[in-house]
């Protein structure tokens, strides 16, 4: 073989490596049904991030609002509490007034009765 | 309108019994120079009875007398000189008492002292129901009035049961402080 029989060939080896091939049919349906599969895969992370950026926010949010209305129950009782003494300091000293008020009422009635007990003895004594 | 009525009708007894005090009367408050003013009404008395102990015998006592009585109010005016009320007002008060049921159970007159003492008593069947009071000294002026169920006897004898000394004649703390006066006129 000459050397120009040899070109011939090497160029014609090339030409067919280089030529363009059509792609067989299934190529482009598992082309794109790896693409569509990859879209979706993206789409569910780009879902799942902010989703569980919402979980947390949500997990915070309760805790603090858990905290407050802790803190704020806490308020309450305490202030129920200090409500509740004062009232009972209150009633007990009204309870105190008013037993010292009966029992200056029911000397002083006890008192003339028996005074006026003593004056009708003594009437009657001279009678 | 039914409710309104019930409740009147149901209120009657209790206001037939309460004391209307003559408006001269309410004024000696301002002449005396001594003044004890005790008013009490149910609800005060159940408050005050609450606070009486059980296990100190003379209060126990004091709280089983007023269990039942719906009011008590005592005025007791003292005054530095004589004739400071008028006999007209005592009049009034004793009309009071001169309504169904009442009855004046002892009167007391010295005309020697000028020392006026009764006792009226209203009665419902064999229950004493109410009891009023009214000494009238020519320098003291005691009006007592309860209403409700009380035992005058018993309320008589509370003064050597109520930490207090048996009241002698002339020496209850009232007529002492009438003594003092009279040492002060001196």
């Amino acid at each position: 073989m000459g050397d120009e029989e040899r070109t011939d060939e090497f160029e014609k080896q090339l030409k067919a490596a280089l030529a363009r091939e059509e792609a067989p049919a299934w190529f482009e349906a598992r082309v794109m049904n790896a693409v569509n599969q990859s879209g979706a895969l993206k789409s569910r992370q780009g879902m799942a991030l902010p989703h569980r950026r919402w979980q947390w926010v949500t997990a915070a949010a309760a805790a603090v609002i858990m905290i407050a209305a802790g803190n704020e129950w806490a308020h309450h009782v305490a202030l129920e509490h200090i409500k509740q003494a004062h009232m009972d300091a209150d009633q007990r000293a009204a309870g105190q007034a008013a037993k010292a008020k009966l029992l200056l009422a029911m000397r002083i009635t006890s008192t003339k009765l028996a005074e006026i007990q003593q004056k009708v003895d003594e009437a009657q004594r001279n009678d | 309108m039914r409710t309104v009525i019930l409740g009147m009708i149901a209120i009657l007894p209790l206001a037939a019994q309460e004391m209307k005090l003559p408006p001269r009367i309410e004024k000696l408050a301002e002449k005396a120079s001594d003044v004890v003013d005790v008013n009490l009404d149910a609800s005060m008395l159940r408050l005050a009875s609450r606070f009486l102990s059980d296990k100190d015998p003379d209060e126990a006592k004091v709280k089983k007398l007023v269990t039942g009585i719906k009011s008590i109010m005592v005025k007791s005016f003292q005054f530095d000189s004589r004739g400071e009320y008028e006999q007209a007002d005592l009049d009034e008060l004793r009309a009071q008492w001169k309504g169904p049921g009442w009855s004046r159970i002892v009167g007391v007159r010295s005309k020697k002292d000028g020392e006026n003492a009764e006792v009226f008593l209203k009665t419902d069947g064999d229950q004493v129901t109410g009891m009023a009071i009214l000494v009238a000294d020519p320098k003291e002026l005691t009006i007592v009035n309860v209403v409700g169920p009380i035992d005058p006897e018993e309320v008589r004898d509370l003064p050597g049961h109520f930490g207090i000394p048996k009241v002698e004649l002339g020496k209850s703390p009232l007529h002492n402080s009438s003594k003092s006066t009279k040492e002060d006129d001196r």
